[in-house]
């Protein structure tokens, strides 16, 4: 049995609550909507740059990273931030070849990150 | 929406970046700040329009976006009398130097890189409302100086054009006094005119 979540780096998926708690003024109800919008946004960006993976499209593949370094950056998701900052440079540079792995590799921490969250929402009460 | 507040003479602050998340959290970022106006657009373009017809206090942009980058969008702010002296926060996750050199090049008061330490992002934002409060200061000072000092201006020739009248009248006597008597006028400016 093999989990996706068991080969993930923990550095890769984890969020350091204190950035988005220092954003938002300590405020937790805001943390966990916050948390749950940057799920659902990145899950949509995630999809779309699994498409321009796909069609081989440099400047989707660079852009649609890029923003999602972006949104990893403000909710202090830094491991997110640091594989999507390798593919937009990789995508940048026009080399295409190492960026489906970097892919696989975003999508995999992405979706241990979402499971935690997720879990963590379901702890609160 | 921002009618009411505009209208009240609240500090503007823009916001703007492509992705939805990005602008909603810079506006949650900026929350603290209650007595300011905060604008968010998404689209640069737009943006643009609508600070060249509402003006603005301070602006936050993103680099990154499509239709009008960051630096496009401070060169056309700067270009115009209205917002050449506005301050303008750029806040990106691209950490190419060059692009941080080209945006403070083209005007840029200041620039921050993703992540950002959410105390000193307020910090500088405040400084920046605290600039632009100075600088609307100075220049309704300068104003009000222009304009007292054209009252000044106005008053004086009304009373050179008066001396001049008193003058020309008592030039029209031609007799023999009438140089004693100009220099009598002329060192009695509130004496009346002579009939």
């Amino acid at each position: 049995m093999s989990e996706p979540e068991s080969r993930v780096d923990p550095a890769d998926s984890a969020i350091d609550r204190t950035r988005l708690s220092d954003l938002v003024g300590g405020n937790p109800d805001k943390i966990e909507r916050y948390l749950t919008m940057f799920i659902d946004v990145t899950a949509t960006s995630l999809s779309q740059l699994s498409d321009a993976v796909a069609r081989r499209d440099t400047e989707g593949v660079r852009r649609l990273a890029h923003k999602i370094k972006g949104s990893c950056s403000m909710v202090g998701a830094a491991g997110l931030a640091a594989i999507a900052g390798d593919m937009e440079r990789l995508a940048l540079g026009g080399q295409l070849d190492g960026i489906p792995q970097l892919h696989a590799r975003l999508q995999t921490a992405f979706d241990a990150t979402r499971t935690a969250v997720g879990q963590a929402e379901t702890a609160t009460p | 929406m921002t009618t009411t507040a505009l209208q009240a003479s609240l500090p503007v602050i823009v916001l703007i970046d492509d992705d939805g998340f990005g602008v909603q959290m810079l506006d949650e970022l900026i929350q603290g700040f209650s007595d300011t106006t905060k604008i968010c657009h998404t689209d640069p373009i737009e943006a643009m329009k609508w600070i060249d017809r509402h003006g603005a206090d301070v602006v936050i942009t993103d680099y990154d976006m499509p239709g009008a980058n960051g630096i496009d969008l401070i060169k056309h702010l700067r270009g115009r009398p209205a917002t050449s002296d506005v301050p303008i926060l750029m806040i990106t996750s691209i950490e190419d130097p060059a692009i941080r050199l080209s945006a403070l090049d083209a005007g840029a008061s200041d620039f921050i890189t993703k992540p950002f330490e959410s105390p000193e992002v307020r910090a500088r934002v405040r400084n920046m409302l605290a600039l632009r409060a100075g600088q609307k200061s100075l220049k309704q000072r300068a104003e009000t100086l222009s304009a007292e000092v054209a009252a000044t201006v106005r008053s004086i020739t009304a009373r050179e054009q008066e001396t001049i009248l008193r003058l020309a009248r008592a030039a029209e006597y031609r007799d023999s006094d009438t140089r004693a008597h100009l220099r009598r006028l002329a060192e009695t400016p509130g004496s009346s005119p002579v009939d």
